[in-house]
């Protein structure tokens, strides 16, 4: 085969033959970069088995920890709330997802390909973060589903005051799960925020696995401090000074979305000045 | 059309590029030429949008990049470094670049034919050779089929069948009158290709013109390019700038 | 010996090792100050350990998040580069080329890591058990001799947890596995003692184990001595890291 046979001949669409750039209005131009994040992370296989294996672990996991704190029977404690457990490990799983989101960017210099495609960062990012949560919503909701059913599952085959948790209360079971994948959309687009400051997957999943599993629950309880942090820590009632009742529950929301939005701001504002 | 205009730009306390300024016009192959670290792919990087100058402008078709709404159709880029990540396939690489530019999906198999990819598109990019990398990047530089071409270093790691057809369809590109700028240190290479050449060292521009005129009363580009540059090779001490 | 330098030099030109040293020299230090702090308040220190024979040290099993970091990046380091100019990425390649026998190139790059490690936990028990008794004064359990054995059994710990991380990375080929494996379990309520419920078996796991060598206080039905759960721990150590061995030097690089 020759080299000319497979060349674009001249002239073949339109008169300069290129493309004519006629203009495309705004909305349009907004929704082609949306789609191409949504497809980037559906083309992401890391992504799908992220997914995969906080579904079917974090539940199994929540039952474990619901069965651990009413076995000892002196009642739930930090990281086994029968309320939180279903969130409690499948934030882990959230974390990742939003972080490999996040961090794909910097691998074989895909970021340079991406701000070619659209130069405008604000929108890059806004588009990004829109992406990744119109896609983990769905995994949120079956993860935090699943995790709700088999907390109650373990709960129920205890003893009361664990196993007295009365008839299935439908308008509140949906509270709990619309909350639970709430925050695990929450989580993820935290985590894809940090990644975007720290370009890497490793400082990123250190500093927030290390906060949301380690610092934050070791800390709660010690200070009320916790009560302002990201993660689920200040949500937790053990412990001498209370924090869970620093706040009510709207500040908790307000805390966390707070949290959330700030990162994303900072990520967004460090994203236009550095170079890519 | 591609215009640098007085470019200069400062990393840390060293300074990349001082006053860089040249054209790179329709209907012509534009070589621009430096030895590593000369400052190339950061003025190609200033001219995409991707480094901020300190001081000067990069314009694209009289544009700054950045406010070009579809960028694909205006300008298509190859950078150093392939640009694509490794777990995702050929063509999933693509449709997402063709999606950001609300480019029609039939576009991504017609470029992937173009630059003889269509085998290895359903591959995962981490298993493509140095050069399949860099046929992918060209691939998704003509995804909007667009008047200019940028491309740094574009024959590294193609073989000498890439090569030609790569020097073709530059050529075709600017007979059809498009816009053509790419960066090289093979200038034996680049001799065969470009109208236009553009000599940086040290950040600065330090020779422009066109083919002839660079290489003036040189035996050839290379021993023009010598005597230009900071004269480690052959050529050195005899020549002098124009 | 060139190899083991040359991996110590690879090592210090990694981000992520130094966000490793940071982690693990705040995290500990920064909870043992709070700690000590509500203990010279004249709060409960936390249920589980009220007479403070483990004031500094709890503090110090948590640190260990620090070294899981730093074998962690140690191992995948050598198999992706992140950011903005990676020419090459894959290092792996480059430096098995540089050493071509991949048991002296393991062999160094475990060293390297057991040396930074050391050094990383020395330094951080040093600061974290100081915090720990100065803070409270006279409220403090002070560090006699008897102390000693517990203060090699927190290096000991964050070394063979490192090569345990360093393990795992060089099986997975990636970071993130090992990290959300061993960072959750470095958590308040870790998945291995949430397995200890289920089976007492579970106190035999590396972590459980070997945090014998210095934690005192246990919410455990089993008894395992100290220099026994070292053992345990160490043995564990040795198998993953053989079989991440065995699986490094049949494969292709």
């Amino acid at each position: 085969m020759t080299a000319a046979a497979r060349l674009p001949r001249p002239g073949a669409s339109g008169a300069s033959g290129f493309s004519s750039h006629s203009g495309t209005s705004g909305p349009r131009v907004v929704a082609g970069t949306f789609r191409a994040e949504v497809l980037k992370l559906l083309t992401l296989p890391a992504l799908y088995l992220t997914a995969a294996i906080t579904w079917a672990v974090a539940p199994l996991l929540a039952v474990a920890s619901v069965s651990a704190a009413a076995g000892e029977g002196n009642g739930p404690g930090p990281g086994t709330d029968p309320g939180l457990a279903p969130v409690g490990y499948a934030q882990a799983g959230f974390v990742v997802l939003g972080v490999l989101a996040a961090a794909s960017e910097y691998r074989g210099g895909q970021i340079r390909t991406t701000l070619t495609c659209v130069p405008r960062r604000v929108e890059v990012q806004l588009a990004k973060a829109a992406a990744l949560a119109v896609t983990a919503l769905p995994v949120a909701v079956a993860t935090a589903g699943s995790g709700v059913l088999a907390a109650r599952a373990a709960l129920a085959a205890h003893a009361p005051p664990y196993g007295a948790a009365g008839p299935v209360d439908a308008p509140g079971e949906v509270r709990a799960v619309a909350g639970a994948a709430a925050y695990l959309v929450l989580t993820a687009l935290l985590s894809s925020a940090v990644a975007t400051l720290t370009r890497g997957t490793i400082p990123a999943v250190t500093v927030l696995l290390g906060h949301h599993f380690v610092v934050g629950p070791y800390l709660a309880g010690r200070t009320a401090l916790t009560a302002y942090l990201p993660g689920t820590a200040g949500l937790w009632p053990g412990g001498g000074t209370g924090a869970g009742e620093v706040l009510g529950a709207g500040g908790r929301w307000a805390v966390v979305t707070g949290w959330t939005v700030a990162a994303l701001g900072v990520a967004i504002v460090s994203f236009r000045r550095r170079d890519a | 059309m591609i215009t640098i205009d007085q470019v200069s730009k400062r990393r840390g306390s060293k300074q990349i590029l001082t006053e860089v300024g040249f054209e790179a016009r329709p209907g012509r192959v534009t070589g621009f030429l430096g030895p590593n670290g000369a400052g190339k792919s950061s003025t190609l990087r200033i001219l995409l949008g991707l480094d901020r100058p300190d001081g000067g402008v990069a314009l694209v078709a009289g544009r700054p990049f950045a406010r070009l709404r579809r960028p694909l159709t205006t300008v298509g880029a190859v950078l150093d470094g392939g640009g694509a990540h490794r777990s995702r396939t050929g063509r999933g690489h693509l449709r997402w670049i063709a999606a950001s530019n609300g480019l029609p999906r039939a576009r991504v198999d017609e470029v992937l034919d173009l630059v003889g990819l269509t085998e290895a598109a359903g591959r995962r990019v981490g298993g493509y050779s140095l050069g399949m990398g860099r046929r992918l990047a060209l691939a998704a530089a003509l995804l909007g089929d667009p008047p200019v071409l940028v491309l740094d270093e574009p024959v590294n790691g193609l073989d000498p069948e890439g090569i030609r057809r790569l020097r073709v369809l530059l050529r075709d590109r600017a007979a059809a009158g498009g816009t053509v700028l790419l960066s090289s240190h093979l200038i034996g290479e680049l001799a065969e290709t470009v109208d236009d050449v553009v000599v940086i060292d040290r950040g600065r521009v330090v020779a422009l013109g066109t083919l002839a005129e660079v290489t003036g009363a040189h035996r050839g580009l290379e021993d023009a390019f010598f005597a230009l540059t900071s004269g480690t090779g052959p050529g050195t001490g005899h020549g002098g700038r124009p | 010996m060139r190899a083991l330098r040359a991996e110590l030099l690879k090592l210090s030109g990694i981000p992520s090792a130094w966000v490793a040293v940071v982690v693990g020299l705040v995290v500990p230090f920064a909870v043992a100050a709070l700690n000590a702090g509500a203990r010279s308040a004249g709060r409960a220190a936390g249920g589980s350990d009220p007479t403070g024979v483990d004031a500094g040290f709890q503090e110090l099993a948590f640190g260990v998040i620090g070294v899981v970091v730093l074998g962690v990046a140690a191992a995948s380091s050598e198999y992706f580069a992140e950011g903005g100019d990676s020419a090459g990425g894959r290092q792996i390649t480059a430096s098995l080329t540089a050493v071509p026998s991949r048991v002296r190139f393991l062999a160094a790059k475990a060293g390297a890591l057991v040396l930074a490690a050391a050094a990383l936990a020395v330094l951080s028990t040093a600061a974290t058990l100081t915090v720990s008794r100065v803070v409270p004064g006279e409220f403090a359990a002070p560090l006699t001799s008897a102390d000693a054995p517990r203060v090699l059994g927190v290096v000991a710990y964050w070394v063979l947890t490192a090569l345990l991380a360093h393990g795992l990375t060089l099986l997975t080929r990636g970071g993130v596995v090992p990290l959300v494996v061993l960072i959750l379990n470095t958590s308040v309520v870790s998945v291995t003692y949430l397995l200890t419920r289920v089976t007492p078996l579970a106190n035999y796991l590396p972590d459980l184990a070997g945090a014998r060598m210095f934690v005192r206080t246990f919410r455990s039905s089993v008894e395992i001595p100290p220099l026994a759960g070292g053992v345990v721990m160490a043995a564990w150590t040795l198998a993953l890291f053989g079989v991440a061995a065995a699986v490094f030097l049949r494969r292709d690089a």
